[in-house]
């Protein structure tokens, strides 16, 4: 009986965090990405890449905490750790991002 | 068996060096008397300058130096300095970051130093530089 209901739990843990996935977008600076219906996104975290062979972690405060569904994300054009990169122009993003379906 | 496991290994290994996410740290100024700086693990640093401290800026190669021990300190033998060469040396290797009487800079800049590497000053102010500017990013994953 106690391990019917440990795998009960299992289980429940499982389809609550099935719910979840996480995945990766690139866009351009000032390009925007729109949430898809009955989902909502929320960026774990957010690269810069201005062609070089390296990476900038950016701030998640340049993003919203949550994207609603149909809401479209804007990437900044300009943010401050550009200044970190040898090559400004045509610089994108590398978002990781947490989609969650709504229920 | 084995050689499928190393194959696995080393592609594991590759694509976590190949990630190349770096986050900023701080900016620091390093003065031509400070002691010599070693970059810490899981940092790396981006010299973005490199300061002058002669009168004149440029210099030209030919017969306008002296063998000097400048980087002794760091264990580097007598070398075959120019007038103002704006010297620094990175993991033993004297660089200059003068500008040659022709136009150009002997060594151009940014300059990536990965971790734990060693960057040694002099304090001529006929021949090193006065100090450099870096960038230090933590390396994440």
């Amino acid at each position: 009986m106690k391990q019917f209901i440990l795998s009960l739990i299992l289980l429940g843990c499982g389809a609550y965090h099935a719910q979840d996935t996480s995945f990766v977008k690139s866009a351009y600076g000032g390009s925007s990405l729109t949430v898809p219906e009955g989902v909502s996104w929320e960026i774990e975290k957010a690269f810069i890449n201005g062609g070089d062979g390296y990476n900038i972690l950016v701030s998640n405060t340049n993003f919203k905490p949550v994207y609603a569904s149909g809401e479209k994300l804007q990437t900044p054009y300009y943010m401050a750790e550009m200044e970190l990169l040898d090559k400004k122009d045509g610089v994108y993003y590398i978002l990781y991002i947490r989609q969650q379906i709504n229920k | 068996m084995r050689n499928l496991l190393l194959v696995i290994i080393l592609s594991t290994v590759l694509i976590n060096w190949a990630q190349g996410n770096l986050q900023f740290n701080q900016a620091k100024i390093i003065s031509n008397t400070d002691p010599p700086q070693t970059v810490p693990a899981g940092k790396v640093w981006k010299i973005e300058s490199v300061f002058s401290d002669a009168s004149a800026d440029t210099y030209a190669v030919d017969g306008s130096g002296a063998t000097q021990a400048f980087f002794s300190a760091c264990g580097i033998p007598s070398f075959y300095f120019h007038y103002y060469g704006r010297y620094l040396a990175i993991n033993s290797i004297p660089l200059s970051f003068g500008i040659h009487s022709a136009g150009h800079q002997m060594t151009n800049l940014p300059i990536w130093v990965p971790a734990g590497s060693t960057i040694c000053t002099c304090t001529s102010a006929s021949y090193c530089a006065r100090g450099y500017s870096v960038i230090e990013f933590n390396i994440i994953p």
